[in-house]
């Protein structure tokens, strides 16, 4: 258990949105803001519908049944993806069909205005949406689809005001803001207006109030009327103001779909998104040109909504790459788990008194939170299988032995206790765990099994370890695609929630044999051989001791005079020009934006130096005299010696690369690498490029919008 | 995730069928039914709106006596019952041919404040005695007194909201050894007992407010000796399936019925009252409602609360004082509810009102806006004990013309009063439906059987298992001949209440 507290933990924080007291402070601060309308706003029923329609559906996505993504890099910095959607018309219900028609006329629709996805404000691109026969689908414009939002929200407001009992008694302030005080309830109805289309204000300081012979103003009884209105109507946690938050911070993508078929697919472009990484910061020249990488790894985050029953993602690269290792990572679990933890918490606070009112019910407690961690160790054990059949699949691509993974616990032998004290990997814990709790080992589970502390410190334990993250492997047979399937998986009778779920894609892309790197060490050796024959013939006395080459220097030595230039000069400088040119010439070289030049970044650097070393040596029997060669030769050939080692070195790292078991990143669910490494981790790496639809990702590794 | 709050969408999904309805409020139709009033085949179509189908549908009947309740949404936008009114609570007698016949037609302006999901719930079994249903004065104030102290505990602190409370209903044993056999047995349940069953919302993030309910509720029942029954919350354990926290204690529940009610008669109660409160559900009305009952003495012999469209309907049977009995003729009235409560005080109270222990504060409480629906006097026909069983029935299938005519739970009680051979009497306990947004009619019902005299214990489970296929089968096969298609139609009857556990989606 101490292991937790070692080295694994990794910032792992959440994808919060604005804290739930921010909300209303800053609904509050827009409505000082606001300009104070003096009509009301034009009511309109079918706006009205259509945009509370569209929020409803937008959030739970249901009508989408399977999404598929083609992930592309078009550069090492960008990537574009395609989406399609499988839509599911018949989720939809008469009446919401009637409310979200197009055309507001008619009396039985022929389409609907559907939103298919949401975007976050941040990424602002045409979209070009096609069906299934490659035309183009009508989608509303932002403007309209915030006009539907604003009325349905404003619309939204009204019933709250309209049903709560306050607005009966004549003496309450919300009767007066419903029947008299109308600049307040327009300025309200403003306010959501201008959060809607002009998205959250920063909050900041607000001018003092108007010194007008101390009699406050007008506008400023009516705006603190109107807040306090809104704060007597809404809690800081209220739904309310959490629908206008999404509403005022995302985009829907909003088509029209004919209503007459049943099933429907549609396909978009996404924009491009921009890698982040610290790598690729515009101050960071230096690293750009100096980070030699064996493996370009590659982490996209985005988010499939929960309703959603499969969900597919495809990444292809040129033929000239391979993907080493794709997988995609989810925290599908992440409500079951939220709920588990906390009600270990809920029960280890009150145990004791659970125990003193009834024994039975601290067991049905503990009996309820031991079939659930259950279902995490199978769940996780089916996760942790495949991915090492995975990795045994890859290893057989280069290698005819088998990857050494860890020696496995024996998990059917019972422990006298629950097991789950031990120090042992998590996930190992949990499977013998299962296996036991199906085996009845555990019916008492209150008289003692599990302790407050214990329960404290696995809930502590499961958070820590991302127990949550489930793993879905590469099962693409092309060398340079990948592609992982991700299928909801309801966890028992828990609360659906309606938060996406966050799903992660980790790719490793290299280049293999034959690659750029086994091209330039024949260059090298081809350069070296150069060299050292004319410094063979040149300064044969380099080799003396040297067994063949010195019987070959004495053979060849030709009659040159210390002290005259070489008379054929010309030729050793054509030849070492020409020759390394000409092999550089044929070696393909990207250019260093691609990802393939990123890989190729260090047999290029020496695919160069060994071509100046040369050049250089030709400099020098150009101007030089041939007494003064030796030490040029010399330091010309232990340079080449230098990159050849450096060549091999490379070579070495990317087999120790081609071998590793499981990266340490930031993808890797926790209990994966604990499982797989059995050591500590002391650096978290990070990915080469990361790419993210989820919004701004802060320093520590979540992501925060 | 911070707050991985369900309330939002729901939010969303409310307030889009309000604004589609050109309508935020909900019509209801009630009726009380009992042997003065009669007692109609429960249906789909309101009383009072005959060319509609009701969204939603309970039928609760116990010993003759019971109530209907229908809610939709209106056509019409913001179609009122009372005229111009700015009230949002507004009911009204349904009169047929200058008779009120305990009919009562109104409309609710919904609170989307109360947005729970009856997934994330914990579902709560208090038990009383394990004897059939027949309560005495005295026991219908312990009724009382647990029913109080169940909503109480429900409020207390911030607050979680009951979605369905219900008493009678079956009451559960755990099975002996002879039917656990392989594990899958369990003993033939009785109809009606003295059991209180309460289904309580919980916030997804406030998992010390379960523990906080239990441990009130195991107070409250081993204070009283009554037995207290939860919901098995294994992972994959379905509804029906309770797990035993403490037994009834008959001794100490005597104990406990004299040193509190000793002076009620120990007689069963010959004539009732029949209430209704309406209102916008909300959190902690109907504890408001019980405290206030408990402190003027008023039993209660039967009760269902449960919120239909986030409207809250608490329906009461409360026996009248004996000292009142005889004296007035049936009627029907609808009273705010400081009137209604005093009202019914003043009849039904078991005491003087000088004995009360508090002043009423109903009307600073959350209930201050409910309406109180009163019909009575009736004469339930409250029998010798006998020995009814349980069937629980769920059925899902597309909205049609057939179903308006005909209810499935009629149809499978009536398909079960045919076979003479087994059955002596089946009649329909409790019965809830739903007309899902998309035309699918989902609906579970209770349905108590008498099996004919003669038959021993053992052979019950046998009988019971055999009636249910049988019955099943043959009233899909009635659904077919109205032109259902096959694949559409599904029913499901199990005497095993868990049996029915994946395939409902209705409370």
């Amino acid at each position: 258990m101490s292991r937790a507290a070692g080295g694994w933990e990794r910032a792992v924080t959440s994808t919060s949105k604005l804290v739930e007291g921010d909300r209303l402070q800053r609904f509050l601060f827009a409505l000082r803001r606001t300009p104070i309308p003096t009509a009301p706003s034009p009511h309109d029923g079918y706006q009205e519908a259509l945009g509370l329609n569209l929020l409803a559906l937008g959030l739970r996505l249901a009508h989408v049944d399977r999404m598929s993504e083609s992930l592309t890099l078009a550069d090492s910095t960008h990537m574009a993806r395609t989406v399609s959607i499988d839509i599911n018309m018949n989720v939809l219900t008469a009446e919401q069909k009637w409310a979200l028609r197009t055309d507001p006329g008619v009396e039985r629709p022929k389409s609907v205005w559907l939103p298919v996805s949401r975007q976050s404000r941040t990424d602002q691109a045409s979209f070009v949406v096609r069906d299934s026969a490659g035309n183009v689908v009508p989608r509303t414009t932002q403007v309209e689809t915030a006009r539907a939002l604003v009325h349905g929200l404003c619309r939204a407001f009204r019933m709250f005001l309209t049903s709560d009992r306050r607005t009966e008694d004549s003496k309450e302030l919300l009767h007066g803001i419903r029947h008299s005080f109308n600049r307040s309830r327009w300025l309200v109805e403003a306010t959501i207006a201008a959060l809607v289309t002009g998205g959250w204000p920063r909050v900041g300081a607000l001018p003092p109030p108007a010194a007008d012979s101390g009699r406050p103003t007008d506008s400023e009884i009516i705006r603190d009327k109107a807040a306090d209105a809104v704060t007597q109507l809404f809690a800081p946690d209220s739904p309310f103001l959490r629908l206008l938050d999404i509403a005022a911070s995302e985009y829907l993508l909003v088509v029209e779909m004919p209503t007459h078929k049943a099933q429907a697919f549609v396909q978009y472009e996404a924009p491009v998104i921009p890698a982040r990484s610290k790598h690729l910061g515009p101050r960071n020249v230096l690293a750009r040109w100096m980070s030699f990488r064996h493996e370009f790894t590659v982490r996209y985050a985005t988010l499939i909504p929960r309703a959603v029953n499969s969900y597919h993602v495809t990444a292809e690269v040129p033929p000239e790459i391979q993907v080493r290792r794709f997988f995609l990572t989810t925290d599908v679990d992440s409500p079951a788990l939220h709920s588990l933890v906390a009600d270990m918490r809920a029960v280890a606070d009150n145990y004791a008194s659970l125990q003193q009112v009834a024994p039975k019910l601290l067991e049905l407690e503990l009996q309820g939170i031991a079939s659930r961690l259950a279902e995490f160790g199978r769940r996780r054990q089916r996760d942790l299988e495949s991915f090492r059949a995975y990795i045994e699949e890859r290893y057989a691509t280069f290698a005819s032995r088998s990857p050494r993974f860890p020696t496995r616990h024996d998990t059917t032998t019972p422990t006298g206790d629950t097991g789950l004290g031990l120090d042992q990997p998590i996930v190992t814990r949990l499977e013998r765990f299962a296996n036991l709790y199906e085996a009845d080992y555990f019916r008492k589970l209150a008289d003692g099994l599990m302790p407050p502390d214990a329960l404290r410190r696995l809930a502590a334990e499961l958070e820590a370890t991302q127990v949550d993250q489930d793993i879905h492997t590469d099962n693409d047979p092309r060398e340079n695609a990948g592609h992982a399937q991700w299928h909801r998986r309801p966890f028992g009778g828990d609360p659906g929630s309606v938060e996406p779920v966050t799903s992660t894609v980790y790719m490793a892309l290299v280049d293999e044999p034959p690659s750029l790197a086994s091209n330039v060490s024949k260059l090298l050796l081809a350069v070296l051989i150069l060299v050292v024959g004319f410094g063979v013939v040149m300064e044969p006395e380099l080799f003396s001791g040297i067994p063949m080459l010195s019987g070959l220097g004495a053979w060849f030595r030709p009659a040159v005079a210390d002290d005259v230039p070489i008379s054929s000069a010309d030729a050793i400088v054509t030849m070492l020009l020409l020759v390394p040119g000409l092999l550089l010439s044929r070696l393909e070289i990207p250019s260093n934006k691609t990802v393939l030049g990123q890989l190729r970044l260090f047999p290029r650097y020496v695919a160069y130096a060994s071509v100046i070393i040369a050049g250089a040596l030709a400099l020098l029997v150009a101007s030089g005299r041939s007494e003064k060669l030796d030490r040029p030769f010399q330091v010309g050939m232990s340079a080449l010696v230098l990159l050849f080692l450096l060549v091999g070195l490379d070579g070495m790292g990317k087999a120790v690369k081609r071998r590793r078991r499981v990266p340490v990143n930031r993808v890797s669910p926790i209990w994966l690498v604990q499982e797989i490494r059995r050591r500590p981790v002391r650096r978290w790496k990070r990915c080469r490029a990361e790419f993210s639809t989820i919004g701004i990702e802060d320093g520590n590794g979540g992501f925060d919008g | 995730m911070a707050s991985p709050g369900l309330r939002h969408p729901t939010l969303a999904a409310v307030a889009a069928r309000a604004a589609t309805a050109g309508s935020p409020s909900v019509l209801f139709d009630i009726t009380h039914d009992g042997p003065e009033t009669g007692l109609p085949a429960v249906e789909l179509v309101p009383p009072t709106a005959p060319d509609r189908t009701a969204a939603e549908t309970l039928a609760f009947h116990v010993a003759g006596v019971g109530f209907q309740v229908h809610t939709w949404i209106p056509v019409t936008p913001s179609k009122q019952q009372d005229g111009v009114t700015t009230s949002r609570i507004a009911v009204r007698r349904h009169e047929t041919n200058g008779h009120a016949r305990g009919m009562f037609a109104g409309s609710v302006v919904i609170n989307p404040d109360f947005l729970y999901d009856a997934d994330h719930s914990v579902e709560i079994l208090v038990t009383l005695g394990h004897e059939p249903w027949r309560p005495t004065y005295a026991d219908s104030l312990m009724i009382t007194l647990a029913y109080q102290g169940m909503t109480a505990a429900a409020a207390a602190d911030h607050g979680a909201p009951v979605l369905f409370l219900q008493s009678p209903v079956a009451p559960f044993r755990d099975p002996g050894r002879q039917f656990r056999v392989d594990g899958s047995g369990e003993a033939p349940r009785l109809a009606n007992g003295m059991a209180l069953r309460m289904l309580v919302g919980l916030e997804q993030d406030n998992h010390g407010k379960r523990i906080a309910l239990m441990c009130a509720l195991a107070g409250l029942a081993a204070e009283n000796g009554f037995g207290l029954q939860v919901a098995d919350r294994r992972l994959g354990r379905v509804r029906g399936e309770w797990w035993s926290v403490l037994a009834p204690d008959p001794k100490r529940y005597a104990a406990r019925k004299a040193e509190l009610f000793g002076w009620a008669p120990d007689s069963v109660p010959p004539a009732v009252q029949l209430l209704t409160f309406v209102g916008p559900a909300r959190l902690g009305s109907s504890a408001a409602i019980a405290s206030d009952l408990l402190s003027r003495n008023v039993g209660m012999l039967a009760v269902s609360e449960s919120s239909m469209q986030e409207i809250a309907f608490i329906n009461m049977v409360v026996p009248l004082a004996p000292a009142r009995i005889g004296r007035a003729r049936l009627s029907s009235t609808t009273l705010s509810i400081a009137d209604g409560l005093g009202q019914t005080a003043s009849e039904c109270g078991l005491t003087r009102r000088t004995g009360v222990r508090a002043k009423s504060r109903v009307t600073d409480s959350a209930a201050t806006d409910y309406r109180v629906l009163r019909t009575g006097p009736m004469r339930p026909p409250i029998k010798e004990a006998t020995v009814d069983h349980p069937l629980w029935l769920s059925w899902g299938m597309p909205l049609s013309d057939a179903l308006r005519r005909v209810d499935v739970a009629e149809l499978v009680v009536t398909q079960l009063r045919a076979a003479t051979d087994r059955v002596a009497a089946a009649r329909i306990d409790y019965y809830r439906a739903r007309v899902l947004a998309d035309g699918h009619v989902t609906g579970r019902a209770k349905i108590a059987v008498s099996l004919v005299d003669g038959l021993s214990e053992t052979d019950v489970p046998r009988l019971l298992s055999e009636l249910c296929a049988w019955a099943q089968r043959e009233s899909v096969a009635r659904l077919l001949d109205d032109d259902l298609p096959l694949g559409a139609v599904r029913v499901r009857l199990a005497w095993r209440e868990r049996w029915l556990g994946h395939t409902g989606t209705v409370a």
